[in-house]
C-alpha cells in the first residue's frame, strides 16, 4: 500500500482545503491518478504527504507518518513539480547529481545515477547543456530525471505532460507507465488531463472541493460491468424496451440506446425479445462510460 | 558443446548503500554555491585577480616598510604606517573592493535566483530543512566572499610574521593573525548577509543588485557627508563598510577615519544590520518551505 488516509483534514484559517479524507491507496496497482478540478486540494494533499504542512487526522506514506518522519518520507519519495524548477547556471547532469546528493547519495553514486536518470528520460545527448537553454519538453524530462535520481520508492508527478507536443506527451506517458516495471517505483500522477490518467494509471483518487469523492480502479470509476449492456436498434427502441420489460429485464432508455442489465451477461434473452418485438439489433456490447463522464458525475455529486 | 555468446541484461540496481545524514546536507548546498560562483565569468574571476594583486602588492609594501629607515622617519612624526598596519589598508582599499563586486554578483543572486526559478520546490521536496538550506547558502557565500575578505588579511598577517627579523619579533607579531581573522570575519558577515537578504526580499537578482549598488555608492556616501555637515558622527553608522573599517582601525591601531564613533558602536551597528538581515532571510526561506511547493 502506498498511502493510507484516515479523516485527514486541512484548514487555512476559515477556509477548509481538505475534509475527512479516508482511504487506502495503491492496493490494486502502483500507478495512481490524482484527479480533481483546480482548487480541489491536490497540491495541498501532496504538501501534506511530504510533511510540509500540518494537518488533522492520520496519514501514512509508505508506512511513515508525515508529521514525525517528514525527512525519511522525502528520502523515499521523488517529486516532479508542475512549475518550472531548476537552478541557475547548472547543466542537466550537474542538477541531477546535486539532487541526488541532497537526497543523501554519496557524490560518486549521485553522479553515476544522474547519468542513468538522464538516459532513462531520453536526455543523454543534451545532458551537458545548461537547463535554462532547454525547450519546454526537455525541461519536463529533466524534472522527471531529478525526481528519480535518488531511487525513490514513490513518485509524485504534478502535471507531467504540461507544455508537451503530442509526440512528447506520448513519450512522457510511455516513460511514466513503464516506471513501476523498470524502477520498481509507485507513481502518483496528479493531472487534470483525463486521457493521460486513463492511459497510465491503474487506480484513481478523485478530489473535489476538498473531499475524496472516489478511490478505486478506473473501471470501477467508470462503472464498468460485465452485466450492463448497451443496445441500439434500427427502428423501434421503445418496442424493444417493452419486450425486454415483459421478459423481466431492467432496460432504461438512454438517448438513442437502451442501457440493459443482463445477469450473467446472457444475451440470448435480448435476441428473443427483439425477435418478439420485430426489431433489428444494430449494436449490442458491454456498456462503458467515458472516464470524463464518470469524473464529472463524481465532481458534481 | 559449441561455445555460445550471451547478452546478459544486468538491469538497473537501485542504490542500497548508506545515505548521508540530513544534518550534513547543508555542506552540499554550500559546496554548490561555491562551485556555481566559481564557474561564473568575470563576476568572480575579476575579484580574484584584485585579491591576488592586493596580496602581492601589500606583501611587497610590508617587506619594504620593515626597513629601519622608515622607523627613524616615523619616530620623527611622519605619518608612515607600520608594516602590520598595511594589512588594514590592503583590507580597506583592495580586499573590500573585491568583496563588494562578489557581494553584488554572487550574494544578491544566491536566494533571489532560487525564488525566481522555482528552486525552492527542488530543495524542499527533498530531505532538506529550511535551516539546512539557509546554513548552506550562507556558508557557501562566506566561502566565496571570505576568499578576499578573510583569507586575504589572514595570509598577509602570516606573511608579516614571516618577515620578522628574529624569533622574538615574530612572537610579538603573532596577535596580528587573530586581529586580521576577526576583521575578516566581520567584513565577511557585512558583505554576505545584507546583500543576500536584499535578494531574498526582492525576489529578483537585478533589482537587488541595483539597490545594493545604490546603497554602497550613493546612500553610504550621503550618510558620511551628512554626518560631516550636521556634525552628527552617528549617521556614519548607516554605512556598513565604514563600520567594519572603524573596527579595523581600532584592531590595527590606525588613527583617523572621521567620522569615527569608536569600535563598540560600530560593532553594535554591524551586529544589528546582520541580525536584521538574518531574520529577513529566515522569514523568507521558512515561508517558501511551506508555500512554494505545488501548482494550480
Amino acid at each position: 500500500m502506498l498511502l493510507e488516509l484516515t479523516d485527514v483534514a486541512k484548514r487555512y484559517g476559515q477556509v477548509t482545503a481538505l475534509r475527512g479524507l479516508s482511504g487506502q491507496i495503491g492496493v490494486a496497482g502502483r500507478r495512481i491518478g490524482l484527479l480533481g478540478p483546480n482548487g480541489a486540494g491536490k497540491s495541498t494533499l501532496l504538501k501534506l504527504l511530504l510533511g510540509l504542512t500540518p494537518f488533522e487526522g492520520e496519514a501514512r506514506v509508505l508506512g511513515l507518518d508525515p508529521r514525525r518522519d517528514a525527512l525519511a518520507i522525502r528520502d523515499r519519495v521523488g517529486y516532479m513539480p508542475e512549475m518550472e524548477s531548476y537552478l541557475a547556471g547548472m547543466t542537466a547532469v550537474q542538477l541531477c547529481a546535486y539532487a541526488g546528493e541532497l537526497s543523501g547519495l554519496p557524490r560518486a553514486a549521485a553522479m553515476e545515477r544522474a547519468h542513468a536518470a538522464l538516459y532513462l528520460c531520453g536526455l543523454e545527448d543534451k545532458r551537458y547543456l545548461k537547463v535554462e537553454t532547454y525547450s519546454t519538453g526537455m525541461k519536463q524530462r529533466v524534472k522527471l530525471a531529478q525526481a528519480v535520481v535518488h531511487d525513490p520508492e514513490l513518485l509524485f508527478l504534478d502535471e507531467p505532460t504540461n507544455g508537451l507536443d503530442p509526440a512528447g506527451r506520448e513519450e512522457m506517458l510511455a516513460l511514466i507507465a513503464d516506471l513501476p516495471a523498470r524502477r520498481g517505483v509507485g507513481v502518483i500522477l496528479s493531472s487534470h488531463l483525463l486521457p493521460d490518467v486513463e492511459r497510465v494509471c491503474d487506480e484513481v483518487m478523485v478530489l473535489a472541493a476538498g473531499r475524496l469523492e472516489f478511490t478505486g480502479t478506473i473501471g470501477a470509476l467508470r462503472g464498468d460491468s460485465e452485466e450492463r449492456f448497451a443496445v441500439r436498434v434500427k427502428d423501434g427502441l421503445d418496442k424493444l424496451a417493452g419486450a425486454l420489460a415483459a421478459a423481466g429485464l431492467d432496460a432504461r432508455r438512454d438517448g438513442e440506446e437502451l442501457s440493459l442489465l443482463l445477469p450473467g451477461g446472457d444475451t440470448d434473452a435480448v435476441f428473443a425479445a427483439a425477435r418478439a418485438a420485430g426489431v433489428q439489433i444494430r449494436h449490442l456490447a458491454p456498456l462503458k462510460r467515458s472516464l470524463e463522464a464518470a469524473f464529472l458525475e463524481k465532481v458534481k455529486a | 558443446m559449441t561455445p555460445r555468446a550471451e547478452i546478459h541484461d544486468l538491469g538497473y540496481e537501485p542504490y542500497r548503500g548508506a545515505r548521508t545524514p540530513p544534518a550534513r546536507r547543508f555542506l552540499t548546498v554550500a559546496r554548490n554555491v561555491f562551485a556555481v560562483a566559481w564557474g561564473s565569468r568575470w563576476g568572480v574571476k575579476l575579484p580574484f585577480i584584485i585579491s591576488v594583486s592586493t596580496f602581492v602588492g601589500a606583501s611587497v609594501v610590508m617587506y619594504v616598510a620593515r626597513n629601519r629607515l622608515f622607523d627613524m622617519v616615523r619616530e620623527r612624526g611622519a605619518p608612515i604606517p607600520r608594516a602590520e598596519q598595511i594589512i588594514f589598508f590592503a583590507f580597506t582599499y583592495g580586499f573590500e573592493l573585491a568583496a563588494y563586486v562578489l557581494a553584488a554578483v554572487v550574494a544578491c543572486a544566491a536566494v533571489a535566483n532560487d525564488l525566481r526559478l522555482g528552486a525552492f520546490q527542488f530543495y524542499f521536496s527533498r530531505p532538506l530543512r529550511a535551516r539546512d538550506y539557509l546554513a548552506g547558502k550562507l556558508l557557501g557565500l562566506a566561502l566565496v566572499i571570505g576568499v578576499p575578505l578573510f583569507t586575504g588579511p589572514v595570509l598577509l598577517a602570516v606573511v608579516r610574521v614571516c618577515f620578522a627579523e628574529d624569533a622574538a619579533q615574530a612572537v610579538s607579531l603573532l596577535p596580528v593573525i587573530p586581529r586580521a581573522a576577526l576583521l575578516g570575519l566581520l567584513g565577511t558577515a557585512a558583505f554576505v548577509l545584507p546583500p543576500a537578504a536584499l535578494g531574498a526580499l526582492l525576489g529578483r537578482r537585478q533589482p537587488a543588485q541595483a539597490l545594493f549598488v545604490v546603497y554602497f555608492v550613493v546612500l553610504t556616501n550621503a550618510a558620511l557627508a551628512m554626518a560631516a555637515v550636521l556634525k552628527v558622527p552617528e549617521l556614519s553608522l548607516l554605512d556598513v563598510g565604514h563600520d567594519v573599517q572603524v573596527v579595523g582601525r581600532a584592531l590595527f591601531g590606525v588613527g583617523g577615519g572621521w567620522p569615527n564613533v569608536g569600535p563598540w558602536p560600530a560593532a553594535a551597528a554591524l551586529a544589528v544590520v546582520c541580525a536584521l538581515s538574518l531574520a529577513a532571510l529566515w522569514w523568507r526561506v521558512a515561508k517558501a518551505e511551506t508555500s512554494e511547493l505545488g501548482g494550480s
